[in-house]
């Protein structure tokens, strides 16, 4: 009974606060475009509270029954709204973008976003890049914390994670393999790109399912002023995007990239075999958005991606008479498609509903045929698939209080190894996991005090893979406590599972990714994570600063046992991995950032420790981590340079890879194992063993290659066409300025001109020394980007397009 | 395939570069290293060499060494210096005996190593099928099936081998063994059933059909450090160097079982099949 009093009082008190405000929401946009602004800021000015828009361009404030809003948001003119109603009320605000660089300056209180890295496509535009063309995974190897694998690679190594241990999100559906030309280019195509948010470490409870980082991107709904697009070319590929509305509440955004590489590849390669040999390599991919605004309440979206990464040959050869014709294919990527569904119950309620499906395959297709009778294709695949529902639920209960809560159901299918194989008879090993798993979260984000506010939250996941079965409670806690208005401090705490492990080989720089999921052997990999950060601000916002430690353990990772580097040829794939593995990392994370002026730019500095320890690897000792880097500095400069040209300039400070050292030389025994050509063996049941010198290694990952450095230089000139008068920028860039020769890997052997002596085929002695292989040396580049739109003349093409748009 | 390869790594030298590494190694003293494969019934050969930084100069065999000879903890012999850093015995070596060895010299102390010779076992039945199945190039290959008795109350150690007559060459092969790396080695330690029963699946790397082929099998029962030691040079071979397609593997260190030293002392007896003509 006391009880019971208690609950209505409180539901009484809730309600008497509730009468004394009212909820003011909706969504904020451009006013020329109508696309969404992510993260712009809207403010109370009368009593300095505020809050920030979220992926949708959707904000939610309590406040008094009169109250004036400030609206803002880089790049665009502040807009001030007078509230004066007594109810709840849905207020979309559109900003206009500002023509005068004063404008630019914000100045209200500063976004917190502790452990989370925010970049816009402005900043991913104004960061010098090999091919000359912004990469959204590249830029942000350059934030404090996140480091690549090697040079050159999209894979990411977040706070000592694997590789395998992020997630990516393209307006919320996961995407699974995210590289073009092994790890060069990211497969995100950045002129389909809104805004790019990197989550580290105190995910809220909305995130799960990886437990390294969250990179959630959203995608652009398109131009809604006018039909436009543009059209670049550069070293590496060709892209063109299409943009515009479709009636009066609708827009449409369509882009692709090519590379323009393959048919020189085919005919170089043509040319210097003597038509024996082709060959060539190429990607591609094609995202598409159509948005849908019936009225201000309801919005739907849906997206579609697909990209690939295609490696073929084709050969002729000669066997003891026999012509032999073989053709082969790799190619992996992704598909995705999604809808989603947004809807504003209320002032204080907005939906979010995702249904969407992804692929990603590993393909290897091989076929022969010969002038004898024989005839064979052969397949090897390897494979993911995703099909997921999400329902999210954005309540402001009370003014303090704001709680997000969702469900997510996943189907997957895994399949690790799976060979086809026909010629006179046909064979097919397949290997496959049916998965699934059920999250459900809970997220409080309630503020208190001034600047001060906890966001208190858990996600409960349940799993499945076959026969196995697995539930969990993953709990989320995030306090930023305001010391002023410009000092924060942070603490977090977060612990993930991750139902899939990614199985790759350092080093490799082709198509060797396969995905395996969590099973009774192969166990969920978990983690979990402690920050304290500081945050400041300081010479009327104009400099930010960010200090954050953290500390991070890893359990149950899976990778290849010693001695495998893929499942090919194993249907009992499982056999290979080794389970069961510790990880450890720690450091600190320090960024200082200068927001506006004529130069703008960041310094960002880590320090960190990772080791990783299984029970079958070097001995069962813990060792240092494949990718750990003590030292990662990492410098942006940009400066304008009158109205046309803009310079950048990033320069990128790394501690060496560790490697395994070789301390000296033994002889040891062939054991009787004769190599002789092709690999065969000639074997002497009573012949005499050789001997040979082997090398003796310290221990694992003991010492370091050289430090990597490397400096890059980029100008852009933006100017407009001589007879369309269309805006055309050309990007000029220099990828490792100095020509720097950073270590790839090192190895031994005795000559330096890439072919391997191998004592073990009783070849005698030669002296051994160490090289290391270098891969980029400086890359100038240069691309090109038009742009052109519906108010320009003499465009045929688009004259072409919007008949076949109908478009108004 | 393989030209593919070497074409693809031509393309990946252009963009790239190799360079020597002139960094300053690591301080290493010099050990002696201590190695000899024993087999049953045969004379006991030892090979006894010093270990050195990477350098231009050949390792130095330890010709000046005094070798002594233990059998199941007994003196047995001195060894006598043969050539090429081998110290050769007069004594064979009998299965189901401890040796040991103990090698002095000058600079490194005491070196030593012990193994067991063990009893050889035979295979119960072995049979081999001619076109079993077919590998990922669509060539009919062939497969073994074979059993032998499991000793529950010892951990045993096999290598199986085969000798292929092919008209008039012979090939050594390699299995894929179910076990957990490819390599011609098994071990009872797992096994729960009265008897090992295998089936075996292995390819030909002849370009030829393996049509009227004939095998002949060696069963070797081997030491534990035989066993170990075998894992780790197959591994130690794949990490050795890198590769283009498949990224660089981690080094692996060989095994060892010498004390105050490096090298492997192991040892192994054999059984041999009739020639199988398969079916």
């Amino acid at each position: 009974m006391k009880k019971k009093h208690s609950l209505l009082l409180i539901i009484s008190l809730f309600s008497l606060f509730a009468q004394a405000k009212i909820t003011i929401s909706g969504f904020v946009s451009d006013s020329k475009t109508q696309e969404v602004l992510i993260g712009a800021y809207v403010i109370n000015l009368e009593t300095g509270t505020g809050t920030t828009t979220n992926n949708y361009g959707y904000y939610s404030l309590v406040c008094e029954n009169e109250a004036i809003l400030q609206f803002s948001y880089v790049g665009y003119q502040k807009h001030t709204q007078t509230i004066a109603t007594k109810s709840d009320t849905i207020i979309n605000i559109a900003l206009s973008e500002s023509n005068s660089i004063d404008e630019v300056v914000v100045k209200a209180q500063k976004r917190s976003s502790f452990n989370t890295s925010t970049l816009s496509i402005k900043e991913l535009n104004s960061i010098p890049s090999l091919g000359a063309k912004p990469d959204v995974v590249k830029t942000m190897q350059l934030l404090p914390g996140i480091q690549g694998q090697s040079e050159g690679s999209s894979l990411l190594i977040v706070r000592g994670g694997n590789p395998g241990d992020n997630l990516f999100l393209l307006d919320k559906v996961p995407l699974i393999y995210v590289n073009h030309l092994g790890g060069f280019f990211s497969v995100f195509n950045p002129d389909m790109i809104n805004s790019i948010s990197v989550y580290k470490g105190g995910f809220p409870a909305e995130y799960g399912g990886k437990i390294s980082s969250v990179v959630d991107i959203s995608q652009r709904r398109g131009n809604a002023d006018s039909l436009k697009g543009t059209f670049s070319i550069g070293l590496t590929d060709a892209s063109l995007t299409l943009e515009g509305r479709l009636g009066k509440k609708a827009t449409f955004i369509l882009a692709g990239r090519k590379t323009m590489i393959d048919p020189l590849f085919y005919g170089l390669t043509s040319a210097l075999k003597d038509n024996e040999f082709r060959m060539f390599y190429g990607f591609h991919d094609v995202n598409a958005k159509f948005s849908w605004q019936p009225n201000a309440k309801n919005s739907l979206f849906f997206n579609v991606y697909q990209g690939d990464d295609y490696l073929y040959h084709e050969s002729k050869q000669g066997h003891y008479a026999i012509d032999e014709e073989t053709r082969s294919i790799n190619i992996w990527g992704n598909s995705l498609a999604s809808a989603g569904w947004n809807y504003t119950a209320s002032p204080k309620v907005l939906l979010e509903n995702n249904i969407s499906y992804t692929r990603y395959r590993l393909k290897d297709k091989q076929s022969i045929s010969d002038t004898s009778e024989f005839d064979k294709i052969s397949q090897y695949l390897s494979s993911v698939e995703d099909a997921s529902l999400r329902s999210v639920i954005n309540y402001q209960l009370l003014k303090w209080w704001n709680m997000k809560a969702g469900v997510q159901p996943s189907l997957y299918i895994h399949t690790p190894y799976s060979f086809y194989y026909t010629a006179n008879d046909t064979i097919r090993d397949i290997s496959q996991v049916l998965a699934g798993q059920t999250a459900t979260f809970i997220e409080n984000k309630i503020k208190f005090l001034k600047n001060s506010e906890v966001n208190l939250g858990g996600r409960y996941v349940n799993y499945f893979a076959s026969d196995f079965q697995h539930s969990w409670f993953e709990p989320r806690f995030n306090l930023i406590a305001g010391i002023n208005a410009n000092n924060k401090i942070n603490l977090s705490y977060m612990q993930v599972k991750q139902n899939t492990h990614l199985l790759h080989s350092s080093g490799a720089i082709m198509n060797n990714e396969v995905w395996i999921p969590a099973t009774k052997e192969i166990p969920l990999a978990e983690s979990w994570q402690g920050t304290i950060g500081w945050m400041s601000s300081f010479v009327d916002n104009m400099y930010s600063t960010e200090v954050n430690l953290y500390y991070k353990e890893m359990c149950n990772l899976a990778t290849y046992k010693e001695g495998f580097v893929n499942l090919k040829g194993d249907v009992d794939w499982a056999q290979r991995i080794e389970t069961g593995g510790k990880g450890l990392s720690y450091g600190l994370e320090f960024m200082l950032k200068k927001e506006y002026g004529d130069w703008t730019g960041s310094l960002s500095y880590t320090w960190s420790k990772t080791t990783r320890q299984f029970d079958e690897i070097n001995n069962g000792k813990e060792y240092t981590y494949e990718y750990d880097r003590p030292h990662s500095l990492s410098l942006m400069i940009n400066h304008k340079l009158g109205k046309k040209w803009d310079f950048n300039l990033t320069w990128v400070y790394q501690t060496g890879l560790p490697y395994t050292p070789v301390l000296g030389r033994h002889y040891t025994p062939s054991l009787n194992l004769d190599y002789q050509n092709d690999n065969i063996w000639d074997f002497d049941p009573t012949g005499e063993e050789f001997y040979y010198e082997a090398l003796i290694y310290g221990k694992r990952n003991s010492a370091r290659m050289s430090d990597y450095h490397r400096l890059d230089i980029g100008f852009n000139y933006t100017t407009t066409t001589k007879k369309l008068k269309r805006k055309a920028i050309w990007s000029f860039s220099v990828y490792n300025m100095y020509n720097r020769q950073n270590p790839s890997y090192y190895y031994y052997n005795n000559n330096e001109t890439g072919e391997i002596h191998r004592p073990e085929l009783n070849n005698g002695f030669k002296p051994l020394s160490m090289y290391q292989m270098s891969l980029f040396p400086i890359i100038p580049s240069v691309s090109y980007k038009l742009f052109f739109h519906k108010g320009d003349n003499k465009k045929p093409f688009i004259k072409r397009f919007e008949g076949l748009l109908f478009y108004d | 395939m393989y030209k593919f390869i070497i074409f693809l790594s031509v393309l990946y030298c252009l963009g790239s570069c190799r360079k020597k590494v002139t960094d300053t190694f690591p301080y290493f003293d010099k050990a002696t290293t201590l190695n000899a494969i024993l087999q049953a019934d045969s004379l006991v050969k030892v090979h006894v060499s010093y270990t050195d930084q990477l350098s231009d100069d050949t390792l130095q065999y330890a010709e000046n060494a005094r070798v002594s000879l233990f059998v199941n903890d007994t003196l047995a012999e001195i060894l006598a210096y043969d050539s090429l850093g081998y110290f050769t015995s007069n004594t064979s070596v009998l299965v189901n005996t401890k040796i040991k060895c103990e090698v002095e010299t000058y600079n490194n102390g005491l070196t030593s190593a012990t193994c067991f010779i063990p009893n050889p076992d035979s295979l119960l039945k072995i049979t081999v099928t001619e076109n079993a199945w077919t590998n990922r190039d669509g060539r009919a290959s062939p497969a073994v099936q074979f059993s032998l008795i499991n000793h529950f109350n010892e951990i045993k150690y096999y290598e199986l081998r085969v000798k292929v007559y092919e008209g008039h060459s012979t090939y050594m092969e390699t299995f894929n063994f179910s076990e957990e790396i490819s390599l011609l080695l098994l071990s009872n330690q797992h096994e729960t059933d009265s008897v090992i029963s295998k089936y075996l699946e292995f390819e030909l790397f002849s370009f030829g059909s393996n049509a009227h082929c004939a095998y002949l099998f060696e069963l070797r029962t081997v030491s534990e450090s035989y066993y170990v030691y075998a894992n780790s040079l197959k591994l130690y071979e794949q990490g050795r160097y890198p590769t283009f397609d498949m990224g660089t593997i981690v080094p692996h260190s060989l095994y060892t079982n010498v004390n105050n030293g490096y090298g492997i002392f192991a040892g192994y007896s054999t059984y041999y099949t009739e020639k199988i003509q398969p079916q």
